[in-house]
């Protein structure tokens, strides 16, 4: 049957005429079948990266993660061009087009099939959809290329990522390349994907094209921290371009704005006040009506002329890289500490899936002290975006006591009986991968780690108190001096106080006191501290109170509370399961109105092996079929069925 | 239909159990003995693909285990033909359905997602396949009236005196384990599906795979769920603990004879290659 179609003829044209980098860096990859050896960089092999689609057929599936900058895109781009060589037919898919429209689209659709032709009629070069590639001879291998997953939200992502597995499932011979941030995906199928890791370019590599083209004197002028940042493809491709370097790449993207640009000071932090108020939809994509309103005339004009600024027929626009619009929005936000809290974060990191914004507001805080206080307020907020804070070599830029204080906050959740929490904990100290993070993550214990603070070092007075509270002896009895640091106004030394009290003996009178201040104190963080402590006291007086909590005003106190019953009815040995699982089943109506709630008791339904007590599943289940009678809709149907997979997996039915 | 091949290559039949006993029953009535190296997969020896028949477990019961197990089958042969084999809790009083007792499921119904209001039962529907006409139509019907066709191959011996019958009816396929007469959304599930004949917690997922698989022309899956009635659903707790200590092997080697008698007349068909090895196979002569 012929096939060549319009639409079909046009995406093979457009593919062979993608630009790529001019001159070719060499990058190799690291492959991986988990994410934990991803994490730890323990790789099977690490090859260059032309060989990327030699393993293909194998799953099918490989997801391409990498930093931003880090050249996955080019490496899509080569993908498609060897796989028309192959006599494939490859389908770039570029998600960074993804606007706010999109999400409400998404959210219609039902099956996989309807989302990846939703997604090939969306974002491939030339609309073509599932019909179109089903005319193709059955022989004729399809090659879906998905860029950008971390262009959209984390549970699109993970959805846009379960209707790709369903499609290759289904398709014969049909794989898939989806790029992504380095982040940990919680994947269907693990087994049926492939992990590969786009390793920044050697200092072989960024030397050989330095030396060839800005000069051999170029290249033994830059310090270390520039060479660093040429190791990342969109840095280097700049500086052999324009032969420029800073010393940090927030400082290297504002040069570019003003130098090929040309915008003045005052207009870039107009340009990003515009562009942070179009990452409040969660996309990249936005109208250029609204952003020139914010930003101005003029500079939209220059960022346009420049090519900076993309502008589709239909008025959409999007920054050519990423990377400036991320730079944009940490600079409106670092700006001003009125704006380090909660709604900001969320809006600067895509709700806390993607932490570029992150590391580039780092760089422009100029003191430590500052850097301290901002990442205090990331802690604030959220724990995982404070541990990345200290990612890729940042630590040095923290006060070490900060710095320490971070570390350990993770290395205790390598504990949690909470299987994610432990998994996500010991992610994040693979990142940080300093030192004092390498020896956390050999620590055999909790023991362990309290020596190993206990060994670091800091003058602060807070921190001299942090560490004595932080070390306090597991198993040592409360006092009430103790109890009374839950309700500290610093963060650091309220949560700290509440995972020091969970390794305490508690007296019935604290644990009453406590129930106390669940039901009675004003302040939602301490409720919320107070759930987490008494999730560690299994007994039935807690458990009640923990599941009148779960009718508190405030989400994060039934957030703490939802958390804390899984745990008393593991740490009960499942005695206290039935009561517990009642109580979250007949609270499911009023659980299910927050979304984060549900996926945190999802979430947490994984608990250790050793702490989960015999038939798990089945003592799981009734909540489960209250919680799927609460949110009757296919995508929580679908997140439920895959949960009790999950239980099932793990625990046997 | 095309012959189209999977990331493990191609086979005509896919079989399916669930427990452990279970598949080592109907490996050893089918033969397939070998292992399909790095992979769950079970063949006869020597066998290359494309494969006449293979054969896997799923790794735990529920229905979502077994659809993600049938999604991988599908991706990794499409195989033409895809059958449930294993044990299932009668209903006991519905069509003299008794211990021994082979349902080939002609409906499968599916016990989830239902939304409890006022009273009510409100099903949300979910789509998915329903078990092969073709196979019903052309074959099992022939079985059902000709049993000494599939009886010869039971390998077990029956706990008790009498004939196993084959019947075909509806099935409720459900995520929650049933066989305690007094539990209440057990009475509440069997009384809704009035006309069942059997219960177990694997066929819808295999169902909405099979579904799921029919996005294109080139693939047309038939699939089936043969189930030997090992216990009584609504029989006391205790006594349903008794007979599912009795009855399983025997309820295992039932089903498993009614799927090797399907494969004989499924390999008596005119004809592509794999049919007549399959048909060799079948006869002793490889």
């Amino acid at each position: 049957m012929p096939v060549q179609c319009d639409s079909l003829a046009a995406v093979r044209q457009m593919v062979m005429e993608a630009p790529e980098f001019d001159p070719e860096f060499s990058v190799e990859i690291g492959w991986a079948r988990t994410y934990q050896n991803v994490f730890a960089h323990e790789f099977e092999v690490v090859n260059h990266a032309s060989g990327l689609l030699d393993s293909i057929a194998e799953t099918g599936r490989i997801l391409l993660l990498g930093a931003g900058g880090g050249a996955k895109t080019a490496q899509l781009t080569r993908i498609a061009k060897k796989s028309v060589d192959r006599r494939e037919f490859p389908v770039p898919v570029f998600l960074k087009n993804w606007s706010s429209k999109h999400y409400d689209l998404w959210k219609t659709l039902r099956n996989y099939s309807q989302k990846i032709d939703f997604l090939l009629m969306s974002f491939a070069p030339s609309a073509i959809g599932i019909g179109d590639l089903e005319r193709l001879p059955p022989g004729t291998p399809r090659l879906l290329l998905i860029d950008g997953l971390n262009e959209v939200t984390e549970n699109v992502g993970n959805e846009v990522l379960d209707a790709v597995d369903d499609y290759i499932r289904y398709s014969p011979r049909t794989w898939a390349v989806v790029s992504d941030r380095f982040v940990r995906r919680q994947l269907r199928t693990p087994e049926r994907w492939r992990l590969a890791l786009v390793l920044p370019l050697s200092e072989r590599e960024v030397a050989r094209h330095v030396k060839k083209i800005v000069g051999e004197r170029a290249w033994e002028n830059l310090s270390e921290t520039e060479r660093n940042i040429l190791r990342s493809p969109y840095f280097l491709d700049g500086f052999l371009k324009y032969k420029e370097i800073r010393n940090t790449k927030a400082a290297e993207l504002e040069q570019f704005l003003i130098e090929r640009d040309g915008l003045t000071s005052q207009e870039i932090d107009e340009v990003a006040r515009a562009a942070f108020q179009e990452y409040r939809s969660h996309t990249r994509s936005f109208s250029i009506g609204s952003f020139e309103e914010i930003a101005g005339v003029e500079p939209t004009r220059r960022l346009r002329t420049s090519g900076s600024l993309a502008v589709e027929a239909d008025g959409t626009a999007h920054f050519d890289h990423h990377l400036k619009h991320d730079y944009l929005v940490s600079r409106y936000v670092v700006k001003s500490p009125q704006r380090w809290d909660r709604a900001h974060f969320r809006t600067m990191t895509f709700n806390g899936s993607s932490f570029d914004t992150v590391a580039l507001a780092i760089e422009q805080l100029g003191s430590r002290e500052e850097k301290d206080l901002f990442v205090r307020a990331l802690y604030d907020w959220n724990l995982y975006a404070a541990g990345n804070a200290l990612a890729a070599g940042r630590t040095q830029q923290f006060s070490p006591e900060m710095s320490t204080v971070v570390h350990a906050m993770f290395a205790e959740r390598r504990w949690d009986i909470f299987i994610k929490s432990a998994i996500a904990a010991t992610d994040i100290l693979h990142v940080i991968d300093t030192t004092l993070a390498r020896s956390l993550v050999a620590a055999n214990g909790l023991e362990d780690v309290l020596q190993i603070i206990a060994r670091q070092a800091g003058d602060a007075n807070w921190f001299r108190r942090w560490k004595a509270l932080y070390t306090s002896p597991i198993g040592s009895e409360a006092d009430d001096l103790d109890l009374s640091g839950l309700v500290e106004e610093d963060s650091v030394v309220g949560w700290t106080t509440s995972n020091v009290l969970r390794r305490k003996i508690l007296t019935e009178e604290q644990q009453i006191s406590l129930r106390n201040h669940l039901n009675e104190h004003g302040s939602a963080i301490v409720r919320w501290r107070v759930a987490h402590v008494l999730g560690r006291f299994a007994t039935q007086q807690n458990a009640e109170a923990l599941a009148r909590g779960l009718n508190d005003p405030a989400p994060e106190v039934k957030y703490g509370c939802t958390r804390s019953l899984v745990e008393v009815a593991a740490r009960s040995h499942g005695e206290l399961a039935p009561f517990a699982f009642e109580s979250l089943a007949r609270a499911a109506d009023v659980l299910a109105r927050h979304p984060e709630v549900v996926d945190e008791f999802r979430r947490v339904l994984m608990v250790q092996a050793e702490d989960a007590p015999p038939k798990w599943t089945r003592l799981v289940l009734p909540s489960i079929s209250a919680f799927q009678q609460a949110t009757v809709n296919y995508k929580s149907r679908q997140d439920w069925d895959r949960t009790l997979e999950e239980l099932v997996d793990r625990y046997g039915y | 239909m095309a012959d189209l091949e999977g990331k493990k290559g191609r086979a005509a039949i896919a079989i399916l159990t669930i427990t452990i006993e279970e598949f080592e029953i109907v490996q050893g009535l089918f033969g397939l003995e070998e292992n399909i190296a790095h992979t769950p997969y079970f063949a006869k020896r020597g066998r290359k693909s494309p494969f006449d028949v293979v054969a896997r477990r799923c790794t735990s019961q529920t229905n979502a285990v077994s659809h993600r197990t049938a999604g991988e089958i599908i991706e990794d042969f499409f195989p033409e033909f895809l059958i449930v084999v294993g044990t299932a809790g009668g209903c006991q009083g519905r069509d003299n359905v008794a211990l021994g007792d082979v349902v080939v499921a002609d409906y499968i119904e599916y016990a989830g997602y239902w939304k409890f209001k006022a009273g009510q039962m409100l099903e949300r529907k979910v789509p998915f396949d329903q078990p092969s006409l073709y196979l019903h139509q052309n074959y099992i019907e022939r079985l059902r009236v000709q049993p000494h066709e599939w009886r010869r191959h039971i390998s077990i011996a029956r706990p008790e005196p009498g004939d196993p019958t084959l019947r075909v009816g509806s099935i409720i396929s459900g995520d929650i384990l049933m066989g305690d007469a007094e539990n209440e959304f057990q009475q509440q599930v069997i009384g809704h599906f009035d006309k069942a004949l059997a219960v177990e917690m694997e066929a819808y997922g295999v169902a909405r795979a099979t579904f799921e698989s029919r996005t294109a022309v080139h693939y047309n899956p038939q699939f089936l769920v043969i189930r030997g009635v090992c216990d009584y659903v609504n029989a006391d707790a205790a006594g349903n603990q008794q007979d599912r200590v009795r009855w399983t092997r025997y309820a295992v080697s039932c089903a498993g004879s009614v799927a090797i008698a399907l494969s004989e007349l499924l390999a008596a068909r005119s004809k592509p290659s794999w049919r007549k090895r399959l048909s060799d196979w079948i006869g002793g002569k490889s």
